[in-house]
């Protein structure tokens, strides 16, 4: 590997840019979506860094556009996290010519199921319990502290984690990516982060598809439950079928709108006739 | 009318602090009912509401896909028509239930319905015109504003009798329709990830995380944890490529 230092300039993104990702990330759920969820605001939220990055080379641009325009869905939160990784994985890239521009999807998708948990937990369901507690007692008593105090207690904790975990991720992110390309083992960790991505994105389909199904046949004087008969026979079946056949039909170069349609149409005909 | 007008205003505006603003879980009842008690001027009215309606449905959350019947028009709705009419916050929260269960199916709809923008946003960078990104995570926007916007203006102005027939006419089968769609949905949004990530190579890592709570019932984090175990005990026995000693 040849690390000697190259005619190019080094590209770095400013303090500025950054301010600009982190104003945008708060967009992040502006054109929330049940298929690729978060996935426009995402690439919203990067565009200042692909247009600093990338402004001199249309086709990187256009690269950098579809890697953030896949699936993303994390808690608002803790989604500063991942973007400030993305910032400093997308800096190395745009600089190093052999950096494996995949990894930087597969640490998203690494991250955002167990960091949207952790998001969820934190905000969603403790502090948000904890200022409705203080909050709504103090509110039905006509005090204006009820919903001042349920304000606080709910934005404060949390900016606080998105701006210093936003800063965290980028600079460690940086740092850390720098010292592996040195000593070689980026490759490595490219191939481990494509492991845990894709543990993830196991779960995931076991976890977001969902497909129960009511059907219950008669056999004599038995009934069977479908569902149950599946259930023994691998549970969450269906939900795999039908992501890999969706898989399947986009490797097929079917167009994905043509899916989309397709699987609400499935799922309002398969209530219709009772099979959901 | 114009109090119609405001009272929408405020609910789609401070819905959007969940869409626009960071999502702080301010879209709540606590924070509507008094400022929709501003503007129906009354304001400690509105604050008290505001506190019983969240006691009511502090338990209503969206997570992931679920989609809990609609709090941002049924607080909206029920403060205001509260302070209107003068009757207590129970009469007018059954009259606000079922538009809030219209505005439920709307919520569920559009989730379906947006995922086009995102489909525009890819042809628009396949032409290499960036301003779609914009165009598309707006109009997205707008959409969303909309979904709460039109049922409380509609809802106030025709009041909860009309809105009963309507909800009774829409066929059950389109509103699980619906539903169900939302649930299938993310299959696609997830086969679209794995053209980046999946190859023959590391199938059994994908088979791993799906088994893992398919039979074990593991939460995400606990899939992080194994995941990470996995990837780490591979980083340790792959030898790099370039030298052999980086193995600690």
């Amino acid at each position: 590997m040849d690390n000697s230092v190259t005619q190019k300039p080094e590209k770095k993104l400013t303090k500025k840019d950054l301010r600009k990702v982190m104003w945008r990330h708060y967009q992040l759920l502006g054109s929330f979506n049940y298929e690729r969820q978060m996935s426009l605001g995402y690439a919203w939220a990067m565009t200042p860094v692909i247009k600093r990055l990338y402004g001199d080379n249309e086709d990187e641009m256009q690269k950098g556009f579809k890697r953030h325009l896949e699936f993303f869905n994390c808690s608002t939160s803790t989604s500063p996290l991942i973007l400030g990784i993305s910032c400093a994985m997308e800096e190395q890239n745009a600089n190093s010519e052999d950096f494996d521009a995949s990894s930087i999807n597969s640490v998203k998708t690494a991250l955002m199921g167990p960091l949207a948990g952790i998001g969820d937990s934190m905000f969603w369901g403790t502090l948000r319990v904890i200022a409705v507690g203080v909050g709504a007692p103090l509110a039905i008593k006509g005090s204006i502290l009820g919903p001042i105090l349920y304000f606080l207690i709910n934005v404060i904790p949390s900016e606080l984690l998105r701006w210093f975990g936003f800063k965290l991720a980028y600079e460690g992110g940086n740092k850390f990516l720098a010292e592996a390309s040195e000593s070689g083992t980026l490759q490595k960790l490219t191939e481990a982060a494509k492991i845990l991505g894709l543990v993830v994105v196991g779960a995931m389909i076991a976890s977001m598809v969902i497909i129960k199904v009511p059907l219950v046949m008669k056999f004599g004087g038995t009934k069977i439950g479908l569902q149950k008969t599946l259930d023994s026979l691998m549970p969450d079946l269906l939900p795999l079928l039908l992501t890999f056949g969706c898989y399947g039909l986009l490797q097929k170069k079917v167009n994905g709108t043509v899916i989309l349609i397709g699987l609400i149409i499935l799922g309002i005909l398969a209530v219709a006739v009772g099979l959901l | 009318m114009i109090q119609a007008f405001l009272v929408a205003l405020v609910g789609a505006t401070v819905y959007m602090e969940s869409r626009l603003g960071g999502q702080h879980m301010l879209d709540r009842p606590i924070i509507i009912g008094p400022i929709v008690g501003l503007v129906m001027g009354d304001f400690t009215t509105g604050l008290i509401l505001g506190g019983q309606l969240e006691l009511v449905w502090m338990g209503l959350v969206g997570i992931g896909t679920t989609t809990p019947p609609d709090v941002v028009v049924g607080s909206a709705l029920a403060t205001a028509l509260a302070i209107k009419t003068g009757t207590n916050w129970q009469t007018t929260l059954t009259l606000a239930i079922p538009i809030a269960l219209i505005a439920q199916i709307i919520a569920i709809a559009i989730g379906s319905f947006n995922a086009i923008f995102t489909h525009y946003a890819d042809r628009q960078i396949e032409k290499k015109n960036w301003k779609g990104i914009a165009i598309g995570q707006w109009s997205g926007t707008a959409m969303l504003f909309l979904s709460k916007f039109v049922p409380i203006i509609v809802g106030y102005l025709v009041g909860a009798p009309v809105i009963k027939v309507i909800v009774r006419s829409i066929p059950k089968v389109i509103q699980d329709g619906l539903t169900q769609s939302g649930n299938l949905l993310p299959a696609l949004g997830i086969a679209m990830l794995m053209q980046l990530t999946y190859d023959k190579k590391y199938a059994p890592f994908l088979f791993l995380g799906f088994g893992l709570v398919a039979f074990l019932k593991v939460p995400m984090i606990g899939i992080a944890l194994f995941g990470l175990i996995i990837a780490y005990v591979y980083y340790q026995f792959k030898p790099s490529e370039n030298n052999e000693e980086d193995l600690l």
